[in-house]
């Protein structure tokens, strides 16, 4: 009597076991289903987020719970902005017009975001770019100079698709300046944005405005050419004047990159 | 029912609570599969009692893992800096870092200590708003400068935690976790390893019954001071400075061990060793870590002068590097500030053009270069 009792308590005690462990496994299994489709959500939520600030930034708001403060930088800004837009814009519908301009962002985005730029906002048909305004770069102005080169390219290549659409082809004028500033969260209560704030930027949107006037598409300014690796081709263009500086500003024409001008030397090892 | 941060009943189940700030980063699938190698287990269990799981993933070049172990900060390694404070530490750096993996291994080790959810919540909240003592304060604060580089802490900031009653070897010693950090961070993000089940590991059940068991094998060690004082030398092998300027603490030979095996791995050519490193001094700005990096270029090719070296690193594309040396610094630059989800991608790529021990020498190289040349910059350069 007293062994059937124990055989049964045993039996009771494993039974009790196994519904734990199989419980358990079942709770594991659909923790780790949550967690799958929350990492996806997870992964769309932070590429909507990117689209508003560096990455890092974002990944920094989210584990602090609050935005750092601002701080001084040392950016490379680049400006663009389309020519001859306003005629366009009055030819085109206005779905067309969207549906162009759009394609145009994207193209420019991707040759900007593939040279660690980053940007911070779309003003009408000019796009605002940063390169390391919100981390050390050394190798800024190669960088942005770099993208503008890509974006140079990248234009062309869309310029195709829009021919072969019958639309109109786009031309863009580009500045690069490079200055000090200030990176941080900047705007209202109800609107923010991690933006670069300072004369840097108005200078790189004149330096812009001056492509037109050399009948050029990319211009660097003086401080952009001194750092710039030497294999990028330049142009000295006349200096302009700009308002609020006293001197005028030297500028130069950003040619090519001429990789193949050094012949490399043998491979070590 | 659990209670919540303030006392209150809250009806949040457990496994919804296991939570921690960096469950929301996102986390690619892992580049390496773990591969056994009894040697480096035997050490890892010599030295730890166990072998953490990062440690089967490098194990294709032992040297990368042996220094993980090596670096281990709760091995006897500290002698002035309280185990909790050196954990609090840990954790600010893989959260700098967006280490899912890492900020999981330490709130897990520190929960099995006997942290329970609640006080862990409490500690993640004061480390949110910086609600710390000052002298904590400082040392967390001086963690973050540190791990961040953008830029790197200077004489102030030494000064500060001096002010706030920091022996000249417990800052040192801080620098050190700071970086022992830094590397696991680097290791474990680039390859991409699984976060998920150390973040769920506090929560077992089995382990919950085990807990006291292991209190016991996780609680941390003392460190003892040794007598013998070795005066820094800049003269001998490149970040040589480095142990000397942990004479006296048990740090000084691990560095010591972990830097001959670094130099002395051969899988890639010493010239391609040395630009990684070049590169990561000269993007952190550190000029002593700069200089050794010289030294090492120097070593592996003696056209290198200064001049040449300075020309070479203001523009990575110059045409004196080769294919494999301009993807390598490339990649080198892209592993100084990063997002996981970025870092991860660009080493996917780099993988498929490796063999398994170059990639794993390469995540090795770039991991160690940052955690040296931070450590560099704040023992050897930023001392008053």
């Amino acid at each position: 009597m007293i062994w059937q009792a124990l055989i049964a308590l045993v039996t009771l005690a494993a039974g009790l076991l196994a519904a734990v462990v199989v419980s358990q496994r079942r709770r594991i299994r659909a923790l780790e289903r949550q967690r799958d489709a929350a990492a996806v959500d997870l992964e769309r939520l932070q590429d909507t987020c990117a689209r508003l600030a560096p990455a890092t930034v974002i990944d920094r708001l989210i584990t602090d719970g609050h935005p750092r403060d601002a701080q001084r930088a040392e950016a490379t800004v680049l400006f663009a902005d389309l020519v001859g837009y306003t005629a366009m814009s009055e030819h085109l519908e206005a779905p067309v017009l969207a549906t162009v301009l759009n394609g145009y962002f994207q193209h420019m985005s991707d040759a900007i975001s593939a040279r660690r730029g980053h940007i911070s906002t779309f003003i009408g048909d000019g796009i605002l770019a940063y390169f390391g305004a919100f981390e050390p770069n050394p190798w800024q102005c190669d960088d942005a100079a770099h993208a503008a080169l890509a974006m140079r390219t990248a234009l062309l290549n869309y310029n195709r698709e829009l021919s072969a659409k019958g639309l109109p082809q786009l031309a863009v004028g580009i500045g690069l300046h490079r200055g000090h500033g200030i990176a941080g969260w900047v705007g209202s209560r109800e609107r923010m944005e991690y933006a670069f704030v300072g004369r840097t930027v108005n200078l790189a949107a004149r330096v812009q405005g001056a492509t037109r006037l050399h009948g050029t598409d990319i211009l660097v300014t003086q401080s952009v050419r001194e750092r710039l690796d030497p294999q990028f081709v330049v142009t000295p263009m006349p200096p302009i004047q700009v308002k609020g500086i006293r001197d005028p500003v030297a500028t130069f024409a950003l040619r090519e990159f001429a990789e193949e001008r050094h012949a490399p030397q043998t491979p070590p090892g | 029912m659990a209670n919540d941060d303030n006392g209150r009943a809250s009806d949040i189940p457990n496994c919804a609570r296991m939570t921690s700030p960096l469950q929301t980063v996102a986390w690619g699938e892992s580049l390496l599969e773990p591969t056994r190698d009894r040697d480096l287990e035997r050490f890892a269990r010599q030295q730890l009692g166990i072998v953490p799981p990062l440690v089967r993933y490098l194990a294709p070049r032992p040297w990368v893992p042996r220094a993980l172990v090596s670096w281990t900060y709760e091995n006897g390694l500290l002698v002035d800096v309280d185990p909790h404070l050196a954990d609090l530490v840990a954790l600010v750096v893989s959260q700098e870092a967006s280490c899912r993996y890492c900020y999981a291994v330490t709130r897990s080790v520190m929960r099995l200590r006997g942290f329970d959810e609640q006080r862990m919540h409490q500690i993640e909240q004061r480390l949110r708003d910086v609600d710390f003592d000052p002298r904590t304060a400082a040392a967390i604060n001086f963690a973050r400068l540190l791990a961040r580089a953008a830029p790197l802490p200077d004489a102030r900031t030494i000064e500060t935690l001096r002010e706030q009653g920091y022996s000249r070897l417990a800052v040192n010693e801080l620098a050190f976790i700071v970086a022992s950090t830094v590397y696991s961070n680097r290791l474990a993000t680039m390859i991409a390893i699984s976060p998920y089940t150390v973040e769920s590991l506090p929560d077992r059940w089995y382990l919950k019954l085990l807990q006291p068991l292991i209190q016991r094998l996780l609680k941390p060690k003392a460190g003892l001071a040794h007598n013998a004082a070795t005066a820094p030398d800049g003269r001998g092998a490149p970040f040589a400075v480095l142990p000397g300027a942990f004479a006296g603490s048990p740090i000084a030979s691990r560095l010591s061990v972990s830097l001959d095996e670094m130099h002395a791995s051969n899988t890639l050519p010493p010239r391609c060793k040395a630009l990684m490193f070049a590169v990561v001094a000269h993007a952190l700005g550190c000029d002593v870590s700069a200089e050794n990096a010289l030294r090492m270029l120097q070593a592996s090719d003696h056209r290198m002068d200064a001049g040449r070296v300075k020309d070479l690193l203001a523009h990575l594309g110059s045409p004196e590097l080769d294919a494999r040396e301009k993807l390598l610094t490339e990649f080198a630059r892209e592993t100084i500030w990063y997002t996981p989800r970025q870092i991860q991608l660009r080493a996917r790529a780099l993988r498929d053009s490796l063999t398994p021990e170059q990639f794993v020498e390469v995540v090795g190289i770039t991991a160690f270069a940052n955690a040296v040349c931070r450590l560099t910059a704040a023992v050897v350069e930023a001392q008053p």
